[in-house]
């Protein structure tokens, strides 16, 4: 294996390659009741792991550290659905905008399920609508699944799902009650890989191109005395492109598509923004279980390391639960022009 | 997202990380023979309205009548299943050897070898777009539409791997420098399938064709005048290391 070349040192060449990690959470269902997206705490975990995985010195964590903290908007949702359920903003952001927090600003439903409990009604007749938000409008959804006991057997036809949802699909089941639905979204995410997630700036550097893309999803083992923290880490399958909107159905490796998404969104000019969704949509996905971005030990309570006070800083088992897998990591390496 | 590398200036460096963009156009006259001046203008057109941007081409594939190309810049193909052998730097094979006056260690690719394409060590990274054109507006550019192409060589390979593939088999073959876009397993169907014609032979590209530039000031040729409205061209880009010479 011969060495077929060098890189120079990164600093004063305009033609870099970068490695940026995603860190991925979520922040659990997307229910009528709206889901915040807390900012502030998102900040506070990303620099939790940061501290963490640089500290580690067991394990090899210091490549995965994140530079990024990508919160998802929902994995799943279910609540009870009786008569209708008004669209509801399922995108609620608080905190303030930070450099290294990248919060989706679409959403796109992938799947409704409506399960009725069997409670009541009967089957027959019933009128059931799905209505999309946002700036794209569509009367019904594609993947809509009904099942369980007195279930409504009128559906109105399908189509596919498209972009900018914003909220949960307006539902309506007349007569029948006691239902439930489950509404699954897909992670839309495009942000830049280097320079402020906030805004735009000339400190983000154009694409060029994707070199490389991985993820993995990290379960969090059995807290010992000392707070050490050790996780079960696993490989995500990313050869699955959850888009759709494609010219062609979802398919391909992840690697071409988001170099497609490149192109795509670069068109007659450059961009320094990776739509990332077609691989960082799997991370979330393996994420079985969601994090309390507002809890107290990520807000009020949250204690940085090295305060002026002395006070014991907030560790990352403050925050983590015990065999929950709340964290993942999607790693891009881009060839950038800055 | 610390850089972890930085490139050095090319010049001077056998091996570089080159980066080519190929400009795939479905004839809407398959029948006939094209002038390899029309390719070239198209080419020449689609460089300079998308000049500084991502999908600025280098090349030009169409997918017309077999015609043998003297343009360095130019490959017709027929037959989507045919080899499709293109080059990521320097001349299409098919160029070289059309010049009367060459000695006969220079007329042919085989002849010519890695000195005119280089050798590829490495596909780092492909994706590709279409092009919508709407609504050409005569005397103007066009800004297109763009959706992604999702490339999906048949079999289990990724793209990146299917492409060093066939850069390999080429280079046992002699040639050296080559990916391959058609044959078997071949992306050229992924590129050009749902695609919609472009008249190569229209006016505006061959004899009324105006260059940007040109000594009598005249006013160049924009896509408005060249495209009717849906045409498609699609963008192919290949990011990959060359050893060159």
């Amino acid at each position: 294996m011969p060495s077929i070349g060098a890189l120079d040192l990164g600093y004063g060449s305009g033609l870099q390659i970068v490695k940026t990690n995603y860190l991925v959470c979520t922040e659990g269902g997307l229910t009528a009741a709206s889901t915040n997206k807390e900012r502030d705490g998102a900040k506070n975990l990303l620099s939790l792991v940061q501290k963490h995985f640089a500290d580690s010195d067991e394990l090899d964590y210091k490549s995965l550290s994140p530079d990024y903290i990508v919160v998802g908007h929902s994995l799943l949702g279910t609540a009870a659905i009786r008569g209708t359920i008004a669209g509801t903003g399922a995108i609620a952001v608080t905190g303030t905008a930070d450099r290294n927090v990248i919060v989706p600003t679409t959403a796109r439903m992938r799947s409704v399920t409506i399960v009725g409990a069997g409670s009541g009604g009967t089957n027959g007749a019933q009128t059931f609508v799905a209505t999309g938000g946002g700036a794209t409008t569509q009367a019904t959804f594609a993947n809509v699944t009904i099942s369980g006991a007195a279930v409504p057997t009128d559906t109105s036809a399908v189509v596919t799902p498209g972009a900018g949802y914003t909220s949960i699909p307006t539902i309506t089941i007349a007569t029948i009650a006691d239902y439930t639905y489950t509404v699954d979204s897909i992670l839309e995410v495009t942000a830049p890989v280097a320079g402020p997630a906030n805004g735009t700036s000339d400190s983000n550097p154009n694409i060029l191109a994707v070199l490389s893309v991985g993820g993995i999803e990290l379960t969090a083992n059995a807290f010992d005395a000392s707070t050490a923290l050790v996780f079960t880490v696993a490989n995500v399958i990313l050869d699955t492109p959850a888009k759709t909107g494609n010219l062609a159905a979802a398919a391909g490796s992840v690697l071409s598509t988001l170099n497609s998404n490149l192109l795509t969104s670069a068109g007659t000019g450059l961009t320094s923004q990776l739509d990332l969704t077609d691989g960082i949509d799997a991370v979330e996905v393996a994420l079985a279980d969601a994090i309390d971005l507002s809890q107290a030990n990520l807000n009020a309570s949250f204690v940085e390391q090295g305060n002026a006070t002395g006070a014991t800083p907030t560790e990352l088992t403050d925050v983590l639960t015990v065999s929950d897998n709340q964290l993942g990591i999607f790693t891009v390496t881009t060839l950038c022009r800055s | 997202m610390p850089s972890i590398g930085a490139l050095d200036v090319p010049y001077g460096s056998q091996v570089q990380i080159v980066r080519t963009t190929y400009a795939c156009v479905e004839a809407a006259d398959s029948s006939s023979a094209f002038t390899v001046a029309a390719a070239a203008n198209l080419l020449e057109l689609l460089q300079n309205e998308l000049n500084g941007s991502a999908t600025r081409p280098d090349y030009i594939i169409l997918d017309g009548a077999d015609t043998a190309s003297t343009d360095p810049r130019v490959l017709y193909q027929n037959t989507l299943t045919d080899p499709m052998n293109v080059p990521l730097m320097g001349p299409m094979q098919g160029a070289l050897g059309v010049q009367a006056d060459l000695a006969g260690h220079q007329n042919s690719a085989a002849d010519i070898g890695t000195k005119a394409n280089g050798e590829i060590l490495a596909i780092l990274s492909v994706g590709a777009t279409r092009a919508t054109y709407g609504t050409p507006a005569a005397g103007a550019a066009t800004t297109p539409a763009y959706a992604n192409i999702v490339l999906e060589p048949a079999g289990a390979d990724s793209v990146e791997a299917h492409l060093m593939s066939s850069a390999m088999t080429l280079a046992a073959g002699g040639q050296t420098g080559l990916i391959s876009l058609g044959g078997s397993n071949n992306l050229a169907v992924d590129l050009f399938a749902s695609s919609n014609t472009i008249d190569v032979n229209d006016a505006n590209l061959t004899t009324g064709y105006v260059a940007a530039g040109n000594a009598s000031g005249t006013t160049r040729t924009f896509t408005g005048d060249a495209l009717a409205a849906s045409d498609t061209v699609s963008f192919l880009t290949v990011v990959a290391l060359v050893k060159a010479a």
